[in-house]
């Protein structure tokens, strides 16, 4: 597996990370959320569309491309850059190592978007290359995790101790339902766990349905959620910011 | 509010349909016989004489006094008129009139004696206003006598007094029956006298910024007897920026909070303008107002100085009444006399009866290059017939003309080139990617196929237009094989044209957008891109296509702007409020960045689809909705039907992409 396997690279990013940012979707996950927003990036085999091998230097040269618009700092001084997402970027670890090293090389800003449900030699092959972090957090039932996103919490919470230990998580993203995430189980959980790590941002945010049209070129039914109101997001947030959590809104 | 609108949409209508013009001629013959024969036959300075004797003062009570009186507009059929262009206003800042005259031992020919004849009736118009205005009796009027018997023989000393001098000014180029005609560096221009009035205590910043208001109003005031084409389409276009000053802020701040769609504002930036500039620009664009447009001077006065103008006066640039470079008081440039259309050209080749030979794509190539070539050929023999009118009044706001002492039309100004913009290159270079998929590589269709289905305007072929239209190489990536086949029309256009001097021995500039993409359109045949016959063509250089605003900044970065082609060349943007809100910092970075980029003008127009929609079912709900429409903004309930349309569209696709950033 010596090529970059990508759905897409989207250029002009306001979201992922310091700055102006170039995303790319990585394709495979080891996860498979209900709320997923891009299912054709689940699955690592190119299906109808969705899918193009890149070589090291072609990625490098389609994602240098808004170079110049990165230099701009924001507010907290920080470049744009790239951005790693997906599905799961860092499965395609070895595979992403020597773009990433150029990147590096020529200086530029590298953000990854994570659900650090990886093995953590993985995570720590390719760490050093990366600038800003950001980690989603989901279900943290044991039983329900692996029930419903197939997600190892043992190996996430490895992850997450290492990368805070060494000062790596930049930011952290929680995708808000009510079914799963916003359980009153899982949102006595989640306080607990993001009180842990005060100091780091966590950005909460209502999954959408506008995957509607992807699902259906995939030939898969789209999972239908009750919709979460803006006054379900509010409490979260007064909850969350009880629990001294630097947490806001955003809209994805 | 709406009420107004709808009127001032009427009289511009009446004024367009030349109901006014019989109304004002059948006026005249009755109730100014002289005057009517003058108007036939009298020489320049006759009329400009006579006019100056018998408009008629209005009553003002506003700051300022700005009137043109439409019975006694200049008769502009003797010859073709200067349009498009930008006095010097700082000259009669600086100057009475009086000093302007040639002394007697000076007047060695017939221009010296009329051009002395021009500023003897303004002085008399002038001393006319002054006691019009003492008798009105109110500050205001007492002000402004003051303010014109200065005129006569003394420079400004008084802020608004400078503004009031440049209205007087400009509305004579209107009386005079002058079209498009821009304001010029006020900030520079204003910004020592400004400076001396903060300094010596007669003016604050916070009235300053009341009287640029009621400045801006003043302007605004006959705007559906100025506009050109469309209503607001006026061509007063004031350039900010050239030395960044506080008036630079305060004209932003001023055309922002009053937010009426023209005059409007063009703001020169560089990779050192500093970022609160750009957060003030971005400000007044994101109110709607669709000012100010961007000029990137990094980009554009190397190429002024590549083309024969003189450093000095190529960082003096500014824009005729849309975006074509031009140096104020200096260029009489018509920037924009024709434009070349390149779907024309491809129409010619689909026509052109040794079709089927073009057996390669290359071929194909070559003889739309020879369409275009003989598009050219007709729009010079037009040109080159024309023969501009004798104006000693704009050659007193026009420099080396009293030097010279050669008139305007003589070739008496420093720059004299001739203009064109070019629409269709979009249209074209998606035509000949899918021509190189479809015919040439898959062989899915031959070219005569292709004609028919083109002459049959796509009828029944709908899944066909549906793939054209979405193919995955297009106008506005940042992909090589793009820009190199977009450069090399453009260049080729370059090369045809540099051969060309008019009578005054100018030569001919191209630039990539064009305001003529709705009517140039009209009757000319479907392209292959997908565009149906009379559709109009893609909007300067933009491609709601795209992946992120950064690929179609970095486009246009990379074409090249040189020789001849900087003749305007504008990325224009469609960018939802809500997303410049949501987003503003980071808009601010992309804006600074795409100055470093190296864009050559960028303009935004800030709309959601959602409101245009409403505002066309609704349009009472919407009086004052405004949009950018080519280099102008406009009332978007204004706008014809066509033009709403195009927009709507636009947002449309534009919001497809802003969804997913």
């Amino acid at each position: 597996m010596n090529h970059i396997r990508a759905t897409n690279i989207q250029r002009m990013c306001f979201h992922d990370g310091p700055g102006i940012r170039t995303t790319i979707f990585l394709k495979g996950c080891s996860l498979h959320c209900p709320w997923c927003s891009n299912p054709e990036n689940i699955n690592y085999e190119i299906e109808n569309e969705y899918g193009i091998d890149y070589s090291t230097e072609q990625l490098y040269n389609e994602l240098i491309k808004d170079r110049v618009f990165w230099e701009e700092k924001d507010e907290h001084g920080l470049s744009g850059g790239v951005t790693f997402s997906g599905g799961e970027p860092l499965i395609q670890a070895t595979a992403l190592k020597e773009v990433l090293m150029m990147l590096k090389n020529h200086g530029i800003s590298v953000a990854v978007e994570s659900s650090m449900h990886v093995p953590y030699e993985l995570m720590k092959s390719v760490i050093d290359y990366i600038d800003y972090v950001i980690v989603d957090v989901k279900i943290l039932d044991n039983y329900i995790c692996d029930k419903i996103l197939g997600g190892d919490l043992k190996q996430y919470y490895d992850n997450i101790a290492w990368l805070y230990e060494h000062g790596k998580i930049n930011l952290f993203r929680v995708p808000c339902c009510l079914e799963y995430t916003m359980t009153v189980d899982n949102k006595k959980a989640l306080l607990d766990f993001l009180g842990r790590f005060k100091g780091v941002p966590v950005e909460i945010f209502k999954i959408h349905q506008l995957a509607e049209s992807k699902y259906k070129k995939l030939g898969i039914d789209m999972w239908k959620p009750e919709p979460v109101t803006d006054s379900d997001m509010n409490h979260f947030l007064e909850q969350l910011t009880g629990a001294g959590v630097a947490a806001k809104i955003v809209e994805i | 509010m709406f009420k107004d609108c709808i009127n001032e949409v009427q009289r511009f209508e009446y004024k367009k349909s030349k109901k006014l013009q019989k109304e004002n001629d059948d006026w005249l013959r009755v109730n100014n016989p002289d005057f009517y024969r003058i108007q036939r036959l009298g020489s320049y300075s006759d009329v400009f004489e006579a006019i100056c004797k018998n408009i008629e003062i209005p009553t003002c009570e506003t700051r300022f006094l700005h009137f043109i009186d439409h019975r006694y507009i200049f008769d502009t059929t003797r010859g073709y008129r200067f349009e498009n262009i930008t006095p010097d206003y700082s000259i009669i800042i600086d100057n009475g009139l009086e000093s302007m005259k040639y002394k007697c031992e000076d007047i060695t020919n017939d221009f010296c004696v009329d051009y002395n004849r021009i500023i003897d009736s303004l002085i008399k118009l002038v001393k006319r206003i002054a006691i019009h205005e003492k008798e009105l009796g109110t500050e205001f009027g007492y002000l402004r006598q003051v303010f014109f018997m200065k005129m006569i023989s003394k420079p400004t000393s008084d802020f608004a007094e400078a503004l009031q001098r440049i209205l007087f000014f400009d509305q004579i180029y209107w009386q005079m029956g002058q079209r498009l005609m821009g304001l010029g560096h006020l900030d520079s221009m204003l910004y020592p006298i400004y400076d001396r009035c903060i300094k010596n205590g007669t003016l604050t910043r916070d009235e300053a910024l009341l009287i640029i208001q009621d400045f801006i109003r003043s302007l605004h005031q006959y705007c559906w007897l100025k506009s050109n084409m469309l209503l607001g389409d006026t061509g007063q276009i004031i350039i900010l920026g050239s030395s960044c000053n506080e008036l630079t802020y305060l004209f932003l701040e001023a055309v922002r909070t009053i937010n009426l769609p023209d005059p409007k504002l063009l703001l020169r930036v560089s990779s050192s303008t500093p970022r609160q500039l750009l957060e003030v620009a971005l400000l007044c664009m994101k109110s709607g107002c669709g000012s100010p447009i961007l000029a990137n001077d990094d980009i554009i006065i190397p190429r002024l100085v590549d083309f024969g103008v003189p450093c000095e006066d190529a960082h003096r640039y500014g824009v005729a009444a849309c975006w074509e470079p031009l140096i104020p008081g200096k260029s009489i440039s018509p920037n924009n006399m024709k434009s070349i259309t390149y779907p024309k050209a491809m129409q010619r080749v689909w026509e052109s009866e040794q079709l089927t030979t073009y057996d390669t794509l290359e071929k194909w190539i070559e003889a739309f290059y020879k369409g275009v070539e003989a598009e050219i050929d007709w729009i010079i023999s037009v040109i080159s017939e024309k023969r501009f009118q004798y104006n000693p009044y704009l050659s007193l706001l026009t420099h080396n003309c009293r030097e010279t002492k050669k008139d305007v039309s003589y070739g008496g100004a420093a720059y004299n080139s001739y203009g064109l913009t070019t629409v269709g290159l979009s249209n074209t270079v998606n035509t000949i990617f899918n021509l190189k998929e479809l015919v040439y590589d898959k062989k899915e269709y031959t070219l005569e196929e292709v004609r028919d289905i083109l002459f049959s305007d796509f009828e029944g072929n709908e899944e066909l237009r549906e793939r054209l239209n979405n193919n995955k190489i297009h106008y506005g990536q940042d992909k090589p094989e793009v820009l190199e086949l977009a450069k090399k029309i453009l260049q080729h256009t370059s090369e045809y044209v540099s051969g060309f001097r008019n009578y005054m021995g100018g030569r001919l500039k191209i630039g990539a957008s064009s305001p003529s993409y709705i009517d140039a359109a009209e009757g000319v045949l479907a392209s292959f891109d997908g565009r149906k016959t009379g559709d109009p063509f893609a909007v300067h250089i933009s491609s709601e296509k795209n992946n992120g605003y950064t690929e179609i900044v970095n486009f246009a970065a990379q074409l090249d702007y040189n020789d001849n082609r900087f003749n305007g060349n504008v990325v224009d943007l469609m960018v939802s409020p809500s997303f410049i809100e949501d987003n503003f910092d980071k808009m601010v970075s992309f804006l600074k960045a795409s100055i470093k980029r190296g864009f050559f003008e960028l303009q935004m127009n800030v709309v959601s689809s959602k409101m245009l929609i409403e505002a066309k079912k609704n349009p009472e709900k919407y009086p004052s909705l405004i949009v950018r429409v080519w280099g102008f903004s406009a009332y978007f309930v204004q706008l014809p039907e066509s033009y709403q349309d195009v927009l709507i569209e636009r947002t449309l696709e534009n919001e497809k992409g802003e969804s997913t950033l």
